[in-house]
């Protein structure tokens, strides 16, 4: 429904705007819509525009369900 | 009814529009089967495109050396060997000399690499407005490679897809520039397919069935023109297609799919199973062939192209309707 | 064949088995749809367990009243900005593709960009979209506001999905057993947006694994009686999702009703740009008529395909006079959409009819 990629911020530039980088491809987007990046940030880029930040985070319940699925499948 | 863009797209639309209006008066003959070149007598193939790209100079090319290898390209894939191409120019006036030389060199230097004359021309100018910068339309004559013998109707069940380098490089290459997007990834594979086309020939010979180059509509739109009329099919694996990391990347970020995107550089060639990893190999070695790749095999799914899916499913393909443009969804 | 795919089909036969009953669950989003029919995992499916596309194309379900609009303003000299996906997509008469005075985007900037550097042509921005595009739209509309250009507006037809995921799940005979939520709609929203639908749901990134994985968790939830929204895309949506872009989503646009096409009126599932920004709001600068709706044809039963009530050849329009080419209904105009999926696989495995 919204095609969107996360990407890596190389450079902040004037005006809420920054330089993001993927796979040797890279563009200028608005980072307006962020409170806050840095440079070495991922971000998710949709039409131009970075619309959130990509976090570490892992669900862990998640993982743990996939984790006892492959264990009861294997045995 | 008007004509569209799509029309001019390489997809369903402009198929529709050749048929009703081209191939209605001008069928027979030569013109018979709309090959990308046509076989004269005297074992002379001819050949003859136009060069309207926006923007003109991009990564890897500009329209200068793209009028080259696109004629060229055009008479390779039909068993020729260009030798002569004439060079008409439409100017819009206003139009920079100086951009006009740089054209002009890469025009120079592009015959001179791939051993082409250009051998007449014409220069027209019309008022501001009436055109976008330059037009250019390249026309060529060369002579039949003896080592090929090509034709759908030697396609057999089995045959081996192969393609001579990663993918969608040069419509990739062009939407990038036309949206701001840059990075050392991007660059046209705009080259003369002369050097692939040679290897195979010396490798193969007859025992190439078919070719074409993928330009508009890209890998896509050439397999549904080679197998449409065939009584063949093309089965193809979507996760053996071959593609750059950046052109991967453009092509998620602008929703385009790679299959459809044009190359200006590659060729799509059908050959006896037992040539194919020769082939491959040999192409491999060439500069620009390091993606080269098996994607598919015919089979006998008369006219149509099925794809693979990496995770089992297979699907018919489904030709988009004119050019692929950036999407948000 | 992959080897995680011989896993993934072990995994949902295992659950399938656990339910023991036919279930039929939604990809709400459009990109499921195309990573679904791409990568080919409806061969993983199990018996029993059908994967119904959902109304998550925001062009699609745009109204024939936009694109008349959008055809109108051109006709008139205004430069139309749009999406790509836009060209195609059909109004009451023909389609923006053949209309002079479009400039195809990329980013929503791009238009304003167009504006400031053309001073003395009037730019329309015609968008539509869910709360991604919707929030590029606010980030512009705040931005011109700033900046005060004169010769800029925005026709807008955005869309917000969770009212039409309610009137899908609320529907007393609705066949549908829960939701694989859009991953880039929620990272912007937050799981927040998604929380007590009346089916379970599961946020899902777009890679295979991850698809399939989410299918898994949705089966759990089906098995187990459950009915809660599960985020399975950690890396992209938080609980609270974007405040800052939900903030500025709320200075700039309503949330109204509005006609969907295909389903028909979506109490809330609409967006309008608020008085605050009237200079900018292309239906009160050019006095277009965006209220009255353009009828679908009483015959399309888009609403009911996508309900799951039938399949697209059940549709006394699908083929006849609603084709790819000529599309009447929402699912025949996206090519994951339901029918016109189901046109194109005619007679092959995976066919719905």
């Amino acid at each position: 429904m919204c095609v969107a990629i996360p990407m890596k911020i190389v450079a902040l530039l004037p005006a809420c705007r920054g330089r993001v980088e993927c796979d040797g491809v890279e563009r200028e987007v608005n980072l307006r819509l962020l409170d806050h990046c840095e440079v070495g940030d991922y971000v998710l880029v949709h039409a131009g525009y970075a619309i959130e930040k990509v976090s570490r985070a892992s669900a862990d319940e998640n993982l743990r369900i996939l984790e006892e699925l492959k264990r009861s499948l294997e045995s | 009814m008007l004509i569209t863009l799509a029309h001019g797209g390489g997809g369903r639309a402009g198929s529709r529009l050749i048929e009703e209006e081209i191939l209605s008066r001008f069928g027979e003959g030569p013109l018979a089967g709309l090959p990308d070149a046509a076989q004269l007598p005297g074992g002379l193939v001819f050949s003859t495109d136009s060069f309207v790209v926006t923007p003109r100079f991009f990564p890897g090319g500009d329209i200068g050396k793209l009028a080259v290898c696109g004629t060229g390209n055009d008479i390779y894939v039909a068993g020729g060997i260009p030798r002569f191409l004439s060079l008409a120019m439409i100017l819009e006036e206003g139009f920079p000399r100086a951009e006009l030389s740089r054209i002009l060199d890469s025009v120079a230097a592009a015959a001179r690499a791939s051993g082409v004359r250009i051998a007449t021309g014409d220069t027209k100018v019309v008022p501001r407005g009436a055109a976008d910068g330059i037009y250019l339309n390249t026309a060529g004559i060369g002579t039949a490679d003896t080592r090929l013998r090509l034709g759908r109707e030697f396609l057999r069940e089995g045959d081996a897809i192969l393609v001579s380098g990663g993918i969608a490089d040069h419509g990739m290459a062009i939407l990038a520039a036309r949206h701001g997007i840059e990075g050392k990834g991007i660059v046209s594979d705009c080259a003369s397919v002369g050097p692939f086309v040679s290897a195979a020939a010396e490798i193969a010979g007859e025992g190439i069935r078919f070719m074409r180059d993928p330009t508009r509509g890209g890998v896509g739109a050439v397999l549904q023109e080679i197998v449409g009329p065939s009584g063949f099919g093309a089965e193809i694996a979507e996760g053996m297609l071959p593609c750059r990391p950046a052109v991967r990347t453009l092509s998620e970020m602008l929703g385009i799919d790679p299959l459809f995107c044009a190359c200006e550089g590659r060729v799509v060639l059908i050959a006896e199973e037992k040539s194919a990893e020769a082939i491959l190999e040999a192409w491999s070695k060439l500069p620009g062939g390091e993606l080269a790749a098996r994607i598919g095999r015919v089979n006998s799914d008369a006219g149509r192209v099925t794809l693979a899916g990496e995770w089992g499913g297979r699907r018919i393909m489904i030709q988009p309707d004119g050019d692929q443009l950036p999407r948000i969804c | 064949m992959n080897s995680s795919a011989a896993f993934w089909r072990a995994a949902l036969q295992r659950a399938m088995d656990g339910i023991g009953r036919p279930v039929n669950l939604m990809e709400v989003c459009g990109s499921h749809s195309l990573a679904v029919a791409k990568y080919g995992l409806r061969a993983l499916l199990p018996d029993g367990l059908r994967l119904l596309s959902g109304p998550g194309c925001p062009v699609c379900v745009s109204g024939a009243r936009f694109i008349d609009n959008a055809i109108a303003l051109s006709r008139r000299g205004v430069k139309v900005a749009v999406f790509g996906d836009l060209l195609r997509i059909p109004g009451s008469e023909g389609t923006l593709q053949s209309e002079k005075e479009l400039l195809v985007i990329y980013s929503p900037e791009e238009a304003l960009l167009y504006a400031r550097n053309h001073p003395e042509t009037e730019v329309v921005l015609a968008a539509v979209g869910f709360a991604p595009t919707l929030s590029a739209g606010a980030a512009v509309l705040e931005e011109a506001a700033r900046s005060g250009v004169k010769n800029f507006s925005m026709l807008t037809d955005f869309k917000r999905i969770r009212p039409a995921l309610d009137m899908l799940a609320l529907d007393p005979a609705t066949e549908l057993a829960g939701f694989l939520l859009p991953g880039h709609v929620a990272a912007v929203t937050g799981e927040k947006e998604f929380v007590s639908l009346a089916l379970p749901g599961v946020i899902s990134g777009f890679a295979p694994e991850n698809i399939l994985h989410s299918l898994y968790l949705l089966l759990l939830q089906v098995a187990e009686g459950k009915n809660v929204v599960v985020n399975n895309y950690h890396m992209m949506v938080s609980p609270e999702g974007n405040t800052t872009a939900l903030a500025l989503i709320e200075r700039c646009f309503e949330a109204v009703s509005g006609e969907w096409r295909g389903i028909g009126m979506v109490p809330g599932g609409c967006w309008k740009i608020r008085k605050e920004f009237a200079v900018f709001d292309a239906a009160l600068k050019y006095q277009l008529d965006t209220a009255g709706t353009v009828r679908a044809p009483a015959l399309c039963r888009c609403g009911d395909v996508l309900r799951g009530h039938i399949a697209p050849c059940e549709c006394p329009l699908f083929g006849k006079a609603c084709t790819p080419e000529h599309p009447v209904g929402a699912c025949m105009v996206s090519t994951e959409g339901a029918c016109a999926a189901s046109y194109h696989y005619r007679g092959t495995e995976g066919a719905s009819c």
